[in-house]
This record gives structure tokens, C-alpha cells and sequence, in this order.
């Protein structure tokens, strides 16, 4: 036997949820099944049940190739290859195309065979060491985008597409974006990330409240915790955009996020509990107006910035107490242009805030400096890639406010794709490094 | 069966022959017990024995006789699934016409002794195994209140699952072939003792 099953363990498989379905839904009962109908590998009978208590056939079920293998990579320790071949037993069994001993055991070896459910398992590569090789998920264009960097400098960008929400660990995403949720109205959602806590967090809003993953590296491989709800909105509201987190070394996360648009509420994920606080926010907005986008950085251990853009294209700024887990009051930043995209991001021990215009044209500003008095917005030179492309309408910017001789990561989304590019503080402005393009399937 | 002989006690062996009991040796180990127990059977005396076996489906391997007569049990090759529900359920409709059969004949009956001996907990679904367990109970009642069947089963399967199935649970030796036939002589010694648990 080469891979990790017999091709009797394969058939047994398709056998066993042909002459009871449930097997699916009960990993122990389906072992003991796999054990029957396949008695000479025990090896592979656990794996499949394996698969089955990790929760692949509902995700095969769904359509999430990519993530049933992750999952089996992520929580069950599974090897690569192992992992790809459970997925592939699992998808055709529940296709129906398999019958008893049909299967020839080079095919299974070989990841296909004429049978194979076409398209299921595009991506997945057993050799790939955890990565896909193919396209896997294919997240498309994002309505909302977040960088974070992990200690040693390396990106990590969050996207809220159409098709839900998704993390890729770097820019060279081919084959690497994965799923984190799938959420309902993707254009009323947000997500965020946080890597300075132990592991790290993926938030995102949905209709039903505030969630949020744990993210951990291991080797090349990006891996996810199980999702967790931080809040719940009241009877009728839901969780929209924008949000955003304030991660600490500690493991500590504060989430600030809203159901209206206008009024955000602070939830704080600690170790000994979660708790929601409405109103420790005051009001940015003015009558009619809206909130479109929200930032959180720190500037040093006892202060932070808020910087949130309306609908008007105000771009406001204010200060946070760490200590006292209180912002100050809002303060319009005046950018000489309308913003169609703002971030914030704190490099080289200083705190900027970025914007884009209609045009393209990428603005930065020294938040401290601008409200003491001293600071105006400058331009931001674009690399040429970028400047050739369509104006970005996403922005997103991450840097390690430890770290501050590390680059920070600025990424922008719109019609010309997604680009990322290292970003370094050069006195009061900001200077771009080599773009990347980042696949997103688009 | 002799009118004249005094009531008998109908003992049912109903046997695992699902597709694992390949692993192991324990298909071998069950078919070398199987002359220890017709043996004892018969030493025993007042016995009727029947063996029925289940995979996927169920089916009687020997009717209910004497053991005295019992010369030949079919061998039978592991496969299918384990559906302890269909050899429950071939079970309690044993029971009835056995007992209804006997009965006919004028031979007076003892309540009937259950032995089940497997590799490991059943496939079935719970519902439709507690259905099967729920008509042995019937059948059971039905002929005389039997103490629970014995399930003999290797030391290591979820003694809490066997209590669910109202069964007494007996731990096999499956070391080996041979132990393992000793040990379900062992466990058939248990049932005729009257000890279920």
C-alpha cells in the first residue's frame, strides 16, 4: 500500500454511507464500520473516521474543498497527504459515483481516476506540504482589507469578499488564501486582525454578532482555531462595519464594533472573560452621517489612535488611553482631497494616517504632529505598478509598533487588483518598497 | 426433543461475524470455541441449543436441538457490517416460535439463556438497536423473564455502551486464537450459571 489507504478502505467507505448515511455524522459507529467492511486496514479506517469528526463531510457538503483539508491539516494534525487523500475518499463517497470495488488502488495513490467528482478537488495537492498547489479558495475582489504583521515582520492580510471572509499568511497568495467565514451581506461586514497577541485573532462582523479565530503558523502553513463569538448585537441588530481590534502581548483583545454605523461598542476578550461596554466611544459622526471605515494602532504601551472616515469623507482622529480604556475626543484630520479609502499605521514610532483619493493619489499624515500643530498632510509616491493601475478604493496598512525598525505593510484593493507593498518612515512621510501583486482569483 | 426429559432451557449463541472479526484471529478464536461450547452443552444436560450469527443481516446457523446432536456448525466467512439489531431482532423471532414450538410438542421450557459473543460494539444506528433490543426484551418476558443476555466482548469496548443495552458484559481474552476460545467457553460457563453480569 502506498497511500495511506487500501482501495477495499476507499469502497468500504462509499459502501457504508450507501447502506446508512448517518455513518457520516458518527466518526466512532463509522469506524467500526470501516473496520467491517475493510478489515484489512485499520490505519486508513481511522483516518476517514478521522475526517468524519473533524467535520469534513459537512464541509465537503458545502463546497469548502479547500478548507476540509485545512481543517484535517489544522485540528487533527493530519500530514498533508494524508489529509488530501481523506478529502478525496470523503468527496467521492458522498458524490455517489463510488461503488464497491470499483476503485483501483493506483488511482487512489494518484489523487484521480476518471471517477472523481470533477472540479471537487482542484487544489488539492498531497505533495504540497499542507499548501494547496492549485488555486484552492479563490476569495475575489475585497470590499474590505486588513494587514497585520507577525514578530518577524512577515504580512498577513485579511479580505471580506463576496465570497466571505479569508486570511492569507504573505503576499504570494496563489494557492494560500483561507477560508475564515463565510457571512451573510459581505458588503454590511468588516474584518480585522490582530498578531501582536498570542496566537493571533481574526475578527470579522456577521449578522449574528462579533466572531473571531485564532491564528497560529506552523512551518508554512497557516492554521486556524475554531470560531468563537465575542458579541451578540440585541434582538434585530447585527454586527456591521466597520471594526476594528487593539491586540496586546498578553493574548488580550479589544474589539471595537458597531450596529449602526454610528455608535461603537468596546468588547474586551480577556483571559478571564469577555465583556461589552456600549458608549465608551463618543460620537464621531454629525446628524445624517455615517461611519464607512474604522482604525486602531498604538503609539506607544499607554497610548493609541483612532482614525474612522464617514460617508462625507471626514476623516477624524482620536486619542486612546490605554490604562483607562477611554478615547478622547474627535479631531477632523482636514484632508486636503476627499478619502475614498483611509488606514492607520504606526512606523518608526510614529502614527500615520493614510488616504487615497478619487484619483488615486495616495496622502499621509502625521497624526500626533497634525494635532499639535506642526504636521501637514504629504504625498505618498506610488511605485509605478501601482500608479499604472486603476485607483485602489481599498486600504489597509499593518506595521509592529515593537519593532519599529521593521517596515510596516501598506495594501490597497481595486479594479487593478491587489497590491502590498512594504512601507517605511522617511522623517514626516512615507516611503513605499516593491509592490506585489496579490492573487485573489480576480 | 423428548416429552418424557423434564423442561429444558433454550440457550441462543448469537454469534459476530461482521467483516473485523477477520482481525486478529478472533473469527478463528470463536470457530475453535465452537465444540467447547456444543460440548459442554451436552455434558450439561436440560439444554436446547441454538447458534445464529450476524453481519449486515442475520441468519440461524443451527436450529434449537440438542446439543447431543449438534455434529457439524457450518463455518461461516467474516463480512459485512456488525448489525446487532438484525441478530437481535432473528433472535427475539426465534425465541417466540421455538418456545411456541416446544411448547406444541408438550416439552416444558425454562427461560431462555442468551449468549452473545462479538469483536466490538454493533454498526447499527442507536434507535433501531434499542427498537431490537426493546423486542428481545418482549420476546423474552414473553417466555418466562431470562436474565439479560451475556455479550462477550473483548476487555477493552465501552462497558457503559454494553450496560446501555441492558446486556451483561463478560471481557474476552483475545490474546490469541486459542484463549479467546477458552476464554468464550469461559463465558458460555457464566451464562449457565445464571450469572448475566
Amino acid at each position: 500500500m502506498d497511500g495511506p489507504f487500501d482501495k477495499a478502505t476507499v469502497a468500504g467507505l462509499a459502501e457504508a454511507l450507501r447502506l446508512d448515511p448517518t455513518l457520516a455524522g458518527e466518526p466512532e459507529r463509522l469506524r467500526r464500520a470501516l473496520a467491517d467492511l475493510a478489515p484489512d486496514d485499520e490505519r486508513g479506517g481511522w483516518l476517514l473516521a478521522l475526517a468524519a469528526a473533524a467535520g469534513v463531510p459537512a464541509l465537503l457538503g458545502q463546497g469548502l474543498v479547500a478548507e476540509a483539508h485545512a481543517r484535517l491539516c489544522d485540528l487533527a494534525a493530519c500530514r498533508a497527504d494524508a489529509a488530501a487523500a481523506a478529502v478525496e475518499a470523503w468527496a467521492r463517497a458522498l458524490d455517489g459515483a463510488a461503488e464497491a470495488g470499483e476503485f483501483a488502488a493506483d488511482e487512489v495513490a494518484a489523487g484521480g481516476g476518471e471517477n472523481w467528482p470533477e472540479g471537487v478537488l482542484a487544489g488539492l495537492d498531497p505533495d504540497a506540504g499542507g499548501a494547496a498547489a492549485g488555486p484552492g479558495e479563490q476569495p475575489g475582489m475585497p470590499t474590505a482589507l486588513r494587514v497585520a504583521l507577525w514578530p518577524d515582520g512577515g504580512p498577513v492580510l485579511a479580505a471580506v469578499t463576496m465570497q466571505g471572509v479569508f486570511v492569507v499568511d504573505g503576499v504570494q497568495a496563489y494557492g494560500r488564501w483561507r477560508r475564515v467565514a463565510d457571512v451573510r451581506a459581505p458588503l454590511s461586514r468588516d474584518a480585522a486582525l490582530a498578531l501582536e497577541t498570542v496566537p493571533g485573532r481574526v475578527a470579522w462582523t456577521d449578522h449574528d454578532g462579533v466572531r473571531v479565530r485564532a491564528l497560529r503558523r506552523r512551518g508554512a502553513r497557516l492554521v486556524l482555531g475554531e470560531p468563537r463569538v465575542l458579541a451578540v448585537p440585541p434582538d434585530g441588530a447585527q454586527a456591521r462595519y466597520p471594526v476594528a481590534v487593539l491586540g496586546q502581548p498578553g493574548g488580550d483583545l479589544s474589539v471595537l464594533w458597531t450596529q449602526d454605523r454610528l455608535h461603537l461598542t468596546l468588547t474586551e476578550d480577556r483571559a478571564w472573560g469577555t465583556r461589552t461596554q456600549p458608549g465608551l466611544v463618543p460620537g464621531a459622526c454629525g446628524a445624517g452621517e455615517r461611519l464607512n471605515g474604522l482604525h486602531w494602532c498604538l503609539e506607544t504601551e499607554q497610548t493609541g489612535w483612532l482614525l474612522c472616515r464617514t460617508d462625507r469623507g471626514r476623516l477624524l482622529a482620536a486619542r486612546w488611553d490605554v490604562p483607562l480604556n477611554e478615547a478622547g475626543h474627535w479631531a477632523d484630520l482636514e484632508p486636503p482631497a476627499v478619502p475614498v479609502a483611509a488606514t492607520l499605521v504606526c512606523v518608526g514610532e510614529v502614527v500615520f494616517a493614510v488616504a487615497a483619493t478619487q484619483q488615486g493619489d495616495l496622502l499621509s499624515l502625521d497624526v500626533r504632529g497634525a494635532l499639535s500643530g506642526y504636521a501637514g498632510w504629504h504625498s505618498v509616491d506610488r511605485p509605478a505598478q501601482v500608479s499604472a493601475a486603476p485607483p485602489p478604493r481599498v486600504l489597509a496598512s499593518g506595521a509592529r509598533r515593537d519593532r519599529p525598525a521593521l517596515p510596516g505593510w501598506l495594501a490597497l484593493a481595486g479594479p487593478g487588483g491587489v497590491w502590498a507593498m512594504p512601507v517605511t518612515r522617511s522623517g514626516d512621510t512615507l516611503e513605499c518598497g516593491n509592490p506585489a501583486n496579490v492573487w485573489t482569483g480576480e | 426433543m423428548s416429552t418424557t426429559a423434564g423442561p429444558v432451557r433454550p440457550v441462543y449463541l448469537l454469534l459476530d461475524t461482521s467483516g473485523s472479526t477477520a482481525r486478529g484471529g478472533f473469527a478463528d478464536g470463536r470457530d475453535q470455541a465452537m465444540p467447547l461450547v456444543v460440548d459442554q452443552a451436552a455434558r450439561h444436560g436440560g439444554l436446547a441449543l441454538a447458534v445464529l450469527m450476524y453481519g449486515t443481516r442475520a441468519d440461524t446457523l443451527v436450529w434449537l436441538g440438542d446439543p447431543a446432536d449438534i455434529k457439524l456448525i457450518p463455518v461461516v466467512r467474516p463480512g459485512g457490517l456488525s448489525s446487532l439489531a438484525a441478530g437481535l431482532r432473528l433472535l427475539a423471532d426465534s425465541v417466540r416460535a421455538d418456545i411456541a414450538r416446544l411448547t406444541a410438542d408438550g416439552v416444558g421450557c425454562l427461560p431462555p439463556a442468551v449468549l452473545i459473543v462479538a469483536d466490538g460494539l454493533p454498526t447499527d444506528e442507536a434507535g433501531a438497536l434499542l427498537d431490537a433490543r426493546a423486542d428481545l426484551a418482549a420476546a423474552l418476558t414473553d417466555t418466562g423473564g431470562s436474565p439479560p443476555p451475556l455479550f462477550a466482548v473483548p476487555a477493552a469496548t465501552d462497558r457503559l455502551a454494553v450496560a446501555g443495552l441492558r446486556m451483561g458484559f463478560y471481557p474476552l481474552d483475545t490474546a490469541t486464537p486459542a484463549t479467546l476460545a477458552w476464554s468464550v467457553r469461559g463465558a458460555f460457563d457464566r451464562l449457565l450459571a445464571g450469572g448475566a453480569g
